[in-house]
């Protein structure tokens, strides 16, 4: 394996850790699969459509999210948005992170000193 | 290419269970055609197809449960008794085709005796390795399943192996296999001999029995001790795997286990009427001396060799303990 390979496998590692945050906070509002793909795709996320469908499948079975049919448009679509657990979930894992990421810092801030 | 969206989707649902197939298949439909946008042309359903990825890896991101037979955790150990099962397979079956093969050996001409051998032995070997490689992945799924249901903390600290001490004798890991396979396939070789074969065992004239060695009576009335014998001795080589270095709870099994089979094998060898006058007799009749003489003569050989086997047992024993107490001290 190239030194590029190691890092770039090790760089997904790290963000895949963070997929599921920023998935989460992008369903404030009701989004279908695609129009959520797209949006994390905006914001530089790389997540697979083949990966971010089912999870949404799975997070709506985990009682996550809720969703519903829109038929009022030529196409039918599957909205999803957060649920009350969902809600309540995203803020604790965005404590979470600020405190990961508050953490981390102090990791680095050692090394310096 | 014709109905290529359906053919994508088709081959996704036909991999997931019945439970919400419908439901996950109106959602695939819908995403993909919101990917597709107004632009159908056929590049660009290749490329939202390969986007969404290959339909058995879709299917997979749909499944929740864990999907295999055998878990990572337990391949090795499922790995290691099938090669030690399959060894023993093929070696018992290769034996038992080949005795096989002689019995019908006679009405054959050469070339069809090739033919034979490879119609009926390799035939023969691929349809045991295949029951042995069945039986043998089905209870080790059964296992699994059963551990599966076991809470998460089911291993104890106790059952932690010992550290390798320095200085002690330890019993070589692929010995003991070794020593395992060859132990379950004689033994397994032995019995179907006297149980299978019994009526083919004896001295040939022509391609005719003249006379049998065992009397059938005698052997027939041993062979449930010598299954239990042979299960013995299986046991202990089975045990042989599991013990790191020799202990005294190890070598009492194995002491015990070795004194009962020797005195089985020497019972079966000294028991009168075991062998069968006629094969004495023609024995005399080619040696051209008489019934007696061979017949004294084969006693002393099978006392000789009791003699051995006691003097080999006796040696291997003083060896196996000296090595217990020894480890005992350090």
């Amino acid at each position: 394996m190239s030194e590029a390979t190691v890092l770039s496998n090790l760089v997904l590692e790290l963000r895949r850790g963070t997929q599921m945050i920023s998935v989460l906070s992008q369903l404030q509002k009701n989004q279908y699969g695609y129009s959520l793909l797209q949006d994390l795709q905006k914001m530089n996320i790389n997540i697979e459509a083949g990966t971010l469908y089912p999870l949404l499948r799975r997070l709506e079975s985990q009682g996550i999210l809720e969703s519903e049919w829109d038929t009022t448009e030529s196409r039918p679509r599957k909205y999803y948005i957060l649920s009350s657990l969902g809600k309540w979930v995203l803020i604790e894992l965005k404590n979470e992170w600020y405190k990961l990421a508050k953490e981390m810092d102090e990791i680095f801030m050692e090394e310096i000193k | 290419m014709k109905n290529i969206i359906e053919r994508y989707v088709y081959d996704v649902m036909r991999r997931l269970p019945a439970e919400n197939k419908e439901e996950i298949e109106k959602e695939l439909n819908a995403n993909i055609e919101d990917m597709l946008g107004e632009d159908r042309s056929e590049e660009h359903i290749e490329e939202v197809l390969f986007e969404l990825g290959e339909p058995r890896l879709l299917a997979l991101q749909y499944q929740t449960k864990e999907r295999y037979l055998i878990s990572p955790a337990n391949y090795d150990d499922y790995i290691r008794v099938l090669k030690v099962v399959i060894l023993i397979v093929i070696s018992v079956t290769l034996f038992s085709g080949i005795i096989d093969l002689l019995i019908d050996l006679g009405s054959f001409t050469p070339w069809e005796m090739v033919g034979h051998v490879f119609s009926k032995l390799v035939g023969e070997l691929i349809s045991s390795i295949v029951t042995a490689f069945a039986l043998v992945t089905l209870v080790c799924w059964a296992v699994e399943k059963a551990e599966e249901k076991k809470k998460f903390r089911n291993w104890k600290l106790k059952n932690l192996p010992e550290l390798p001490k320095q200085n002690v004798y330890k019993i070589n890991r692929t010995g003991a296999v070794v020593s395992l396979i060859i132990e379950t396939s004689f033994s397994i070789i032995f019995l179907l001999l006297l149980i299978n074969y019994l009526d083919y065992l004896g001295i040939y004239e022509n391609s005719v029995m003249v006379a049998p060695i065992f009397n059938k009576e005698v052997v027939q009335a041993f062979i449930p001790l010598l299954i239990v014998s042979a299960l013995f001795s299986i046991g202990v080589a089975i045990l042989r795997v599991f013990y790191a270095a020799w202990n005294v709870k190890f070598t009492s099994i194995y002491s015990l286990g070795k004194i009962f089979t020797s005195i089985v094998t020497i019972i079966f060898i000294n028991y009168a009427n075991m062998f069968n006058i006629l094969m004495f007799n023609k024995i005399a009749e080619y040696l051209e001396i008489t019934t007696n003489e061979v017949v004294n003569g084969f006693e002393r050989g099978i006392k000789i060799f009791t003699i051995v086997i006691c003097v080999l047992v006796v040696l291997d024993l003083l060896s196996v303990w000296n090595k217990t107490l020894k480890n005992q001290k350090n």
